[in-house]
């Protein structure tokens, strides 16, 4: 472990690498003080936080500065975001091998073009039932062996066919993009062993997503396209005192929170995943370098 | 208008969703020019994401039982097939499942996952395919490669504007359905993890905030950054929408092939009301009858025809309107802020007055 850099976990005979993603160039600068060797930038989940052109530039000649392998990452595309999406993957594209995570099949579709573009897909292609907050997971209750086959169908990701797999390799995807439920992490291998990587994103795991930000509708933002992004500073706590489940919203995405221990670190050692996803923000309380090398030390430990 | 007074815009088709044998029969005769539906999978029924059991009809009979009543009025019938995702212990199951459907003579099959459009593509069955808005189309783009992969249809997104709408189907090359009325969701379909299960935790939760939905409930509010900023009972993630009988000439404008109306889990009245409705109010259009569509309008909103169940005391203008519940309308607006009249808030607060 210790001639490892912080941000290559060594789990058994597994190594992961840890990965810092973030969405705007505060936090980027941050992340690039920290010891990782690759950055994701880009927004995931919201259309109306796509850098510009010119941040797009500043945040790929930051990285590159900093020696640091360059990520870029898109979300889901209405037709004039996506325009600006296809100026910026071109822009990639001219600059060499580069990967990308997308979240859209019309990104998806387009990048087939460009020949240094690798495809990797993001968490909003992957279709993953047990992202769900209830631990109900059938309509009314039932016998233990109904369950036990529920369970078995509920806790995998549409990427558990072959099928669909080689749909995905056809169209150049290199990756997938999963989220830290320990349930799944068995189901994970098969992913790997046909030939996809699979990153996992620590801690959030997105519940819901609108279009119609519940953030900004809440706190009276006007106009999305002049959004003031309060998403980068605030993350809310959702309390029905009926419901028994933590539920949180930042942006446009309600989240639920899971928390990584020995056991599920344990079992992540199996699950063939190659890299581990740490996201800046409020909610994960990861915003300085600082606070990003804390996270990683416990996981680490 | 054209200059004979008949709309130039093509009339779109309604298509009509039901779970039943008489609802079929009345969605048809409402005035349906499809209906779609889906059928009980059996050996994994209890197996249930969004919907349970009551938005589907019960047997493969009944499936027949639909396709061949809408085939002798001149309507057909797409068939849902009810999965966002694919995995290997469920493959026999939906392939038998579409085979059994197809048997039943369905028009058109409904797919949302790219593992069971490899299923029915191998099965070779020679039905068209729709793309369900499971695949989240939002842009142009995205219609091509599904045009690429054989779809013949696609159904977008609720979260679009009226604008990106019509951009699209200029763009694209295979017709393009929008869902027009019904509880249009609050997040984006195939991104919304937060099932309708009916287990006591939820159902009490709802009962008591007199929601129905998990994403209306109202939530206490946390800063996180900041303890002493708690917003209390806030409805957070409502953002649904209702109902479209105003925008249907911007929609007919626009290009769109299909209007889609939703409510698969509603009530038979409710399916054949709402169809009724939207029928007349097309015809209405297409003949260029433009004042009686207008007075039309103004009645619906005086009345209670477009709610899931029969109710003598909400009117559409005291909820819906009121409240800016609009397919396309716009994405800004936040209707639990929205002051509401408090005959509505008494309605609301004591929902048994209507029992």
């Amino acid at each position: 472990m210790a001639d490892l850099d912080k941000t290559t976990l060594q789990l058994g005979t597994a190594m992961i690498d840890v990965t810092i993603h973030t969405a705007n160039i505060s936090f980027l600068k941050e992340a690039l003080q920290s010891n990782c060797k690759k950055i994701r930038y880009g927004s995931e989940f919201c259309m109306y936080a796509i850098p510009s052109m010119n941040e797009l530039k500043r945040a790929y000649d930051m990285t590159k500065e900093a020696e640091k392998k360059f990520v870029y990452v898109t979300p889901r595309l209405a037709d004039d975001p996506m325009d600006l999406v296809k100026k910026q993957l071109q822009f990639l594209d001219e600059l060499g091998e580069t990967t990308v995570i997308v979240n859209d099949l019309g990104a998806l579709n387009y990048v087939e073009e460009l020949s240094n573009i690798k495809p990797h897909l993001g968490r909003q292609l992957v279709y993953t039932p047990s992202r769900c907050p209830w631990d109900e997971i059938t309509e009314h209750q039932v016998n233990f062996f109904t369950k036990r086959k529920v369970e078995k169908i509920f806790y995998q990701t549409a990427l558990n066919y072959e099928p669909t797999i080689n749909f995905f390799k056809d169209l150049k995807v290199v990756g997938a993009d999963v989220d830290w439920i320990p349930k799944l992490f068995s189901n994970l291998r098969y992913i790997s062993h046909n030939n996809l990587n699979v990153s996992v994103h620590l801690l959030s795991i997105p519940v819901a997503i609108t279009r119609k930000c519940h953030m900004a509708r809440f706190l009276g933002e006007k106009d999305f396209d002049r959004c003031s992004r309060p998403c980068y500073s605030k993350a809310y706590f959702m309390n029905n005192p009926t419901l028994e489940k933590k539920l949180y919203v930042q942006g446009n995405t309600i989240y639920k929170l899971e928390e990584p221990n020995p056991k599920t670190m344990e079992s992540l050692k199996k699950s063939g995943v190659s890299e581990l996803v740490l996201s800046m923000g409020p909610l994960s309380k990861m915003t300085s370098q600082s606070s990003l090398d804390e996270v990683i030390q416990k996981i680490q430990t | 208008m054209s200059s004979s007074g008949v709309y130039s815009g093509k009339i779109p088709k309604i298509m009509a969703p039901i779970n039943s044998y008489e609802g079929g029969v009345k969605v048809v005769d409402a005035g349906a020019d499809e209906v779609y539906c889906a059928v009980q999978i059996p050996k994994i029924r209890d197996f249930v994401l969004y919907r349970g059991p009551s938005s589907e009809l019960p047997t493969y009979d009944d499936l027949g039982k639909v396709v061949n009543y809408a085939h002798d009025h001149g309507s057909k019938v797409d068939l849902v097939i009810n999965q966002p995702y694919m995995v290997v212990d469920i493959e026999k199951n939906i392939r038998k499942h579409i085979k059994n459907c197809v048997d039943q003579g369905v028009d058109y099959l409904i797919i949302g996952d790219f593992g069971i459009l490899s299923i029915a593509k191998k099965m070779n069955t020679g039905i068209p395919i729709i793309a369900s808005t499971y695949l989240v189309s939002m842009n142009s783009e995205s219609i091509a490669f599904l045009t690429k992969l054989g779809y013949s249809r696609a159904v977008l997104e609720r979260h679009l504007t009226l604008d990106e709408i019509k951009r699209i189907v200029d763009n694209s090359r295979i017709g393009i359905e929008i869902l027009i009325h019904g509880g249009g969701c609050s997040n984006i379909n195939a991104s919304c993890y937060l099932y309708h299960h009916k287990f006591a935790e939820l159902i009490n939760a709802q009962r008591e905030s007199n929601t129905s939905t998990p994403c209306a409930l109202p939530f206490n509010l946390h800063n996180l950054n900041d303890p002493q900023d708690v917003v209390p009972s806030v409805n957070v993630m409502d953002a649904f929408e209702y109902c479209s009988i105003c925008h249907l000439p911007k929609l007919i404008e626009a290009g769109v092939e299909g209007l889609k109306i939703e409510g698969r889990t509603g009530s038979v009245w409710y399916q054949e009301a709402t169809t009724k409705i939207y029928r007349e109010l097309l015809d209405m259009i297409a003949a260029g009858h433009m004042d009686d569509y207008d007075t039309r309008l103004e009645e619906l909103r005086n009345g209670v025809y477009f709610l899931p169940v029969p109710s003598g005391f909400y009117k559409i203008k005291d909820i819906w309107c009121r409240q800016n519940r609009c397919y396309y309308s716009g994405l800004e607006h936040a209707p639990y802020k929205t002051p509401i009249t408090w005959q509505t808030w008494t309605k609301q607060h004591f929902s048994w007055v209507q029992r």
